[in-house]
């Protein structure tokens, strides 16, 4: 036994008393045939099937290429990671290999989606499987065309990924940047692709997601198509796209699916809701304390009327019942889903009614409440439902120092926010379309140009 | 694509102009001025954005800073370049005063002024985190939210025009214009200033767009922007007023959903016009300083030297009637040296003809 081998077992060794799941099993003393793998990650059938019953079986010449087919030599410096990553380290004849067919991860089946839902459109989502998610997306997206290359992410946690991209539609020079800041990435654990796309762009975006997250195999063939690239990571359930437009918020994926009349109603109506979401809470504090007189009189009484008994300032009526709102919808989320609806009920009765009752908010903050919250809902793609939540807060604030005019300048800000960002030569606002290889291309031509 | 954001950068300068310049120096003076100055207004803007364009379109990769070192040499260069800069940011503190004004007036009347400004600055502050095509796709986006407005206002207006004071308009309509009312109407056809900066993006610009936009929307817009308050007040009215349009829409009546006053369809109209003329200003004087100075952060150091400023001179500058004599006087000056630097140009372009570095 030569030196290095030595060395190997004595690694391998400490590994195996610092971890109890961790296995060796000598199959021939006598050559020193050991083989090491970690139980809870490892399928024992294929360690029986793929190297000790060929061992009984076949000569030595035969099993020597028999574990050079189906194995790889491995350094001694990447042995541990490997066997931490499912793979059985094989000693034999003074060489040390690994065999990446026994890897075995707990997943589950694929379900319907869950934060997606569509009504016309495919009822498959992802899952926490890398197999089982490249093979829905290779069942979208039949095409020779596709590419998909392997990465690692995360300096600790050491998690596999895939980005794919049509070789024939996507931007070449926009997937190389992205190779390239892959490698660069230095977070140390990386678990969502949402928090790998989070640290891709060279500036890190803290408020507006430069990708859609999404669970939907048909969403992710559909961005292949029209040449973006997708991000997978081998423990999420979700698959990040890139680059993106603003509207790629805005779209479900029933609007291709449905009449096209009734897509651009529903398309019209998320816009409003955006709109209504963002702006109505600083809209009230504008409209109430500042400048009432924008209003018919009847409204502008009518309001007046409904704050009479109130003793606090509009502002903090409005920060009161939003607060209440978020502290409602956050329970709703984290809350088991058996108590889940007791607590919106009891939460709803409150708000709505006793609020109301005990001369702590108008009736009609009640209503302006209640339509800002279900019209936050109505935004498909969650991060920027999450972000939406908060813009409020900022052109409320607006709206509250500043009055109407506050509210202007608060809402072309944000609008002027958003027209500055960028993933890598992609803007975010582009093209109303979202075709992102047509307009982008000819836009940053220009750029570059200027 | 291209096309379309060039028609809506034209377009903006057209609402923004006839609704916030060209009414203040023509309806005001009407007595004196007539409607005889737009269609001159219309030829001299059109000659001029003739002999620019012709000369932007030879150089396709090229903006006013590298042309006009090209063309003119660099110290001749630098010196048009720092020139227009300056008219740049004079025209942003107007458009920023004036904008003060209708806050002032119709919004915040008990805020300090100082806050005001210092909240409005935040909008040209923006500026330095754009770029070209960002700029372009923003205004187009506020264009059109601008040209809904516009035609909702113009269209109350119409409802309310007194035919008697019509005709009032009509008969003083044909008199001499004046060299103010010349200029300010050549002023709203200002759009394809937008090149200076922005030509490699938009170049080579079609010149028989530009004037089928000027001669249609531009003439469309300058008619309504000055006859529908003169046809609504009076030319004698309108003698003494501030802010035309503003109190112009204070007069008409509508029933539109929670609104029943013209002029809270007017104010927003006004502030995103007001706001995106003001970053826009900002944005040419920043692009073009940074494309001067040997460093980017110098740039952005004089402009917020620049917008600091603004802050301070709004709080010395509190009458209305000084901004916009001064203001008036302004437009003579950029007129002057719009038509100076125009045929400059396109004379030296003609006698040193097309470079292979420039093409």
């Amino acid at each position: 036994m030569n030196e290095q081998i030595h060395k190997v077992n004595g690694m391998l060794e400490t590994f195996l008393e610092n971890n109890a799941d961790a296995r060796k099993e000598q199959v021939d003393g006598e050559q020193g045939f050991n083989l090491y793998y970690i139980m809870s990650v490892t399928e024992r059938k294929v360690i029986y099937q793929q190297i000790t019953d060929p061992y009984f079986r076949y000569s030595k010449t035969q099993f020597g290429q028999h574990i050079q087919s189906i194995g790889e030599e491995c350094p001694p410096d990447q042995l541990l990671l490997r066997l931490c990553k499912g793979q059985t380290v094989l000693i034999y004849d003074d060489r040390v290999y690994t065999i990446k067919k026994s890897l075995k991860y707990a997943t589950r089946s694929v379900s319907t989606p869950q934060v997606e839902a569509s009504i016309v459109g495919p009822l498959e989502a992802f899952v926490e499987s890398m197999a089982i998610n490249l093979n829905l997306i290779r069942k979208h997206y039949q095409n020779p065309d596709l590419r998909v290359v392997k990465f690692e992410v995360g300096t600790t946690s050491h998690v596999s990924g895939y980005l794919l991209y049509d070789n024939e539609l996507a931007d070449k020079t926009f997937v190389d940047n992205e190779l390239a800041q892959i490698k660069k990435l230095t977070i140390p654990n990386a678990q969502a692709v949402s928090k790998v796309q989070q640290h891709l762009p060279k500036r890190r975006s803290l408020l507006f997601p430069r990708s859609v997250v999404t669970e939907r195999p048909d969403r992710t063939s559909q961005a292949l198509s029209k040449g973006k690239c997708v991000y997978l990571i081998e423990t999420s359930p979700f698959a990040s796209i890139a680059p993106i437009s603003f509207h790629d918020f805005m779209a479900s994926m029933d609007d291709s699916y449905m009449l096209p009349v009734y897509s651009y109603f529903l398309l019209v109506l998320r816009y409003f809701a955006l709109l209504a979401t963002v702006i109505l809470p600083g809209a009230y504090v504008a409209f109430t304390a500042f400048n009432p007189e924008v209003f018919r009189v009847q409204l502008a009484l009518s309001i007046a009327g409904s704050r009479a008994g109130l003793p606090y300032p509009a502002f903090l009526e409005v920060t009161f019942m939003l607060v209440m709102m978020e502290l409602l919808v956050e329970a709703s989320l984290r809350v088991p889903k058996t108590i889940g609806p007791a607590a919106t009920t009891v939460g709803g009765l409150i708000l709505g009614e006793a609020a109301s009752q005990a001369n702590l908010v108008s009736d009609i903050m009640i209503i302006v409440v209640s339509a800002v919250a279900i019209a936050n809902f109505v935004i498909p793609i969650n991060p920027m439902s999450q972000t939406v939540r908060v813009l409020k807060y900022l052109l409320l604030f607006m709206g509250t120092v500043a009055g109407f005019f506050g509210l202007t300048i608060g809402f072309v800000l944000l609008v002027g926010y958003v027209f500055t960002l960028h993933n890598s030569n992609y803007s975010l606002v582009q093209s109303f379309k979202a075709s992102v290889s047509l307009s982008t291309k000819s836009a940053s031509a220009g750029r570059q140009s200027s | 694509m291209n096309v379309l954001f060039y028609v809506s950068l034209l377009i903006y300068y057209m609402i923004n102009h006839s609704l916030l310049n060209l009414p203040n120096v023509i309806d005001r003076n009407y007595l004196q001025n007539g409607l005889s100055a737009l269609p001159i207004g219309l030829l001299l803007a059109a000659l001029n954005a003739w002999m620019l364009l012709s000369v932007y379109n030879r150089f396709p990769k090229f903006t006013m800073v590298e042309i006009n070192r090209y063309l003119c040499g660099k110290y001749l260069g630098n010196f048009l370049s720092i020139m227009y800069v300056a008219l740049t940011a004079f025209f942003g503190f107007f458009m920023f005063r004036g904008l003060m004004e209708v806050i002032i007036e119709f919004l915040m009347p008990h805020t300090p002024v100082w806050f005001l400004a210092i909240l409005l600055i935040s909008v040209p502050s923006l500026a330095l985190l754009h770029s070209d095509n960002s700029v372009i796709y923003m205004t187009a986006f506020f264009t059109l939210i601008a040209a809904v407005l516009m035609i909702l206002v113009f269209w109350l207006g119409f409802k309310e025009i007194d035919p008697v004071m019509l005709q009032g308009v009509v008969y003083h309509g044909w008199k001499m214009p004046s060299l103010k009312g010349i200029v300010a109407s050549a002023f709203v056809y200002g759009g394809y200033t937008g090149l200076y900066v922005m030509n490699p993006y938009f170049a080579r610009t079609s010149i028989k767009l530009t004037f089928l936009l000027f001669v249609t929307v531009g003439l469309f817009l300058s008619l309504c922007g000055t006859v529908i308050p003169l046809a609504v007040w009076g030319p004698w009215a309108l003698r003494n007023l501030n802010l035309i349009w503003i109190m112009t829409a204070e007069t008409f009546s509508l029933d539109l959903f929670v609104l029943e006053r013209g002029l809270f369809l007017m104010i927003p109209l006004l502030l995103i016009t007001g706001y995106i003329g003001v970053f826009l200003y900002t944005y040419k004087g920043y692009r073009l300083l940074s494309l001067l100075m040997p460093r980017k952060a110098t740039a952005k150091v004089i402009i917020c030297c620049v917008l600091v400023s603004y802050v301070i001179l709004s709080l010395l500058v509190q009458e209305p009637a000084v901004n916009y004599r001064y203001r008036e006087l302004y437009m003579v000056v950029w007129f002057f040296y719009q038509n100076i630097t125009g045929v400059l140009l396109y004379v030296l372009a003609k006698r040193k003809g097309r470079t292979p570095s420039a093409a």
